[in-house]
């Protein structure tokens, strides 16, 4: 989880390589679900971290988990729904980072989540605010499966890779006013649901899982250079037949910077 | 303050509320008697859809309100037609200008001849599923803030429950922090949405009709309709099979 001090150069390369990469991807009317999935993954690598999720308020006032990397998913989403304590929480409402570097200590801080987060294995936790001027959008939440935390370094390149998923919701689009943000985070939860309703009729149209739907779904976007929820809505008013999706059996092209 | 959030919820309930008769429950029509309080705008309407056409208004707030819910509907289009199929709300700060005009060739005329001078839509939607559309009207031209953007997009949500899930939507103005935590909103909930997907499958119908049948069930067995599709996406339950949930 920390990077040792004799990996800094590689690690250096690795984050340079990521950097540019998401740097890369924030062209005009890029897709900002798969930008974000693409960030998580990318921060659980760098980082050498064992889960970690991108979670982002609506405008209920409720935490959406909007990406995370494939595992652990339904936990995060499990706590982000039916907590109002945990990390992602306290980090979402007093915008500042929240650690916990061992779980054992977090009982009286947070007890529901603390047991679920044990349960599902993992022993450190951290935090970081999506922060845009004075609001906070959202929390990237960090799960460790071993104590002791992110080392400070990690954890200010942690902070960097929140800050490039809020850059993503600005960039998108040109955003210059309040009501475009609202706009383009509700229609990022929109398509997200979208997503769901695909993964559901992929998984069982062709007897997968919905991990495997997802990342059919993803790979398909990626090939053909389309967004997510376009594919979504393809595969859906059938033009894009499922079978097509399956085509591309061939595995992906190795990853630049994942480092796993 | 997207922070705000629940007080945002909390507030909107209670102008539900007061703009409900006394001892009945805030429903659809609510809506469009609190939007001019809730938005500052003069009219609002709710017009339902099925299978991807919009149908009848399931409310009016004033006579110039359902005039032009009646014109949306006569020529196919205007804001609220074209908020149906957008993820994101339509805002037309002035029907008269050239843009508008231009856009709505024939609607927006006539919306200004029948006294709008702004109109607002939010779609309806639960994912690809689309129920209807929020359209609410000012008569005098200017744009809609940002606090009442936010706040008919959170009306649009709670319009959402309203007219797929009553009872459900009801308990959530009456529930608490903790109780919306068990689950009653299932907006937000990836299983409800997964499971909607397979059943879609299991039966070979659309989202919509597979969406109802999910519904259906989890009024006719009296529970949670998350514990439902949590079941389904577990492959404990299908629908295309006579068997009884286990």
């Amino acid at each position: 989880m920390v990077l040792p001090a004799e990996d800094t150069t590689m690690s250096d390369e690795r984050l340079a390589e990521t950097f540019v990469e998401l740097a890369d991807t924030l062209v005009d009317d890029f897709d900002l679900i798969e930008f974000w999935h693409r960030l998580v993954e990318r921060c659980a690598a760098l980082l050498d971290v064992d889960a970690a999720g991108l979670l982002i308020a609506d405008l209920h006032g409720e935490l959406a988990l909007v990406a995370a990397t494939s595992e652990p998913a339904r936990m995060l989403e499990q706590l982000a729904l039916h907590t109002d304590e945990g990390p992602h929480r306290e980090c979402w409402s007093t915008g500042q980072a929240v650690n916990h570097p061992d779980l054992v200590t977090a009982r009286d801080r947070w007890p529901q989540f603390t047991v679920a987060a044990t349960q599902a294995g993992f022993a450190a936790v951290s935090a970081l605010p999506m922060r845009l001027r004075t609001e906070v959008i959202g929390t990237m939440t960090l799960f460790l499966a071993a104590p002791g935390g992110l080392s400070p370094h990690a954890q200010r390149i942690a902070q960097a890779l929140a800050d490039v998923a809020t850059i993503g919701v600005l960039q998108h689009r040109s955003i210059h006013h309040r009501e475009m943000m609202i706009d383009q985070l509700q229609t990022a939860l929109t398509s997200r649901v979208i997503i769901e309703q695909v993964k559901g009729v992929l998984s069982e149209r062709l007897g997968i899982d919905l991990d495997t739907a997802f990342t059919l779904l993803r790979r398909h976007a990626r090939h053909h250079g389309r967004r997510l929820g376009d594919v979504a809505a393809a595969v859906l008013d059938g033009t894009l037949p499922s079978a097509d999706l399956t085509e591309l059996t061939p595995p992906d092209p190795p990853e630049p910077a994942t480092g796993r | 303050m997207v922070r705000s959030g629940r007080g945002r919820v909390a507030k909107l309930w209670e102008q539900l509320a007061a703009h409900t008769p006394g001892g009945e429950t805030p429903g659809v029509p609510a809506v469009c008697r609190a939007a001019p309080a809730c938005l500052g705008v003069d009219g609002a309407w709710v017009t339902v859809s099925r299978g991807g056409m919009l149908r009848e208004p399931a409310c009016v707030s004033d006579p110039r309100a359902r005039v032009l819910e009646e014109l949306q509907v006569t020529l196919g289009e205007g804001p609220c037609v074209t908020a149906l199929r957008a993820a994101a709300p339509v805002l037309v700060g002035d029907l008269a200008s050239w843009d508008s005009q231009a856009r709505w060739p024939a609607f927006a005329p006539a919306a200004v001849a029948a006294g709008a001078g702004a109109m607002f839509a939010f779609g309806l939607h639960v994912g690809a599923i689309s129920v209807g559309v929020l359209t609410c009207y000012q008569q005098r031209p200017g744009p809609l803030g940002q606090q009442p953007v936010a706040d008919a997009l959170v009306l649009a949500d709670i319009t959402v429950q309203l007219l797929l899930d009553p009872h459900t939507a009801r308990s959530l103005g009456e529930a608490s922090g903790t109780d919306r935590a068990t689950g009653a909103r299932w907006i937000g909930r990836a299983e409800v949405h997964q499971a909607t997907g397979m059943i879609s499958v299991q039966l070979g119908v659309g989202l919509e009709e597979a969406f109802a049948q999910l519904r259906a069930r989890a009024y006719a067995e009296d529970r949670p309709l998350t514990e439902l599709a949590a079941d389904v996406v577990a492959h404990r339950l299908r629908f295309d099979t006579d068997e009884p949930p286990t």
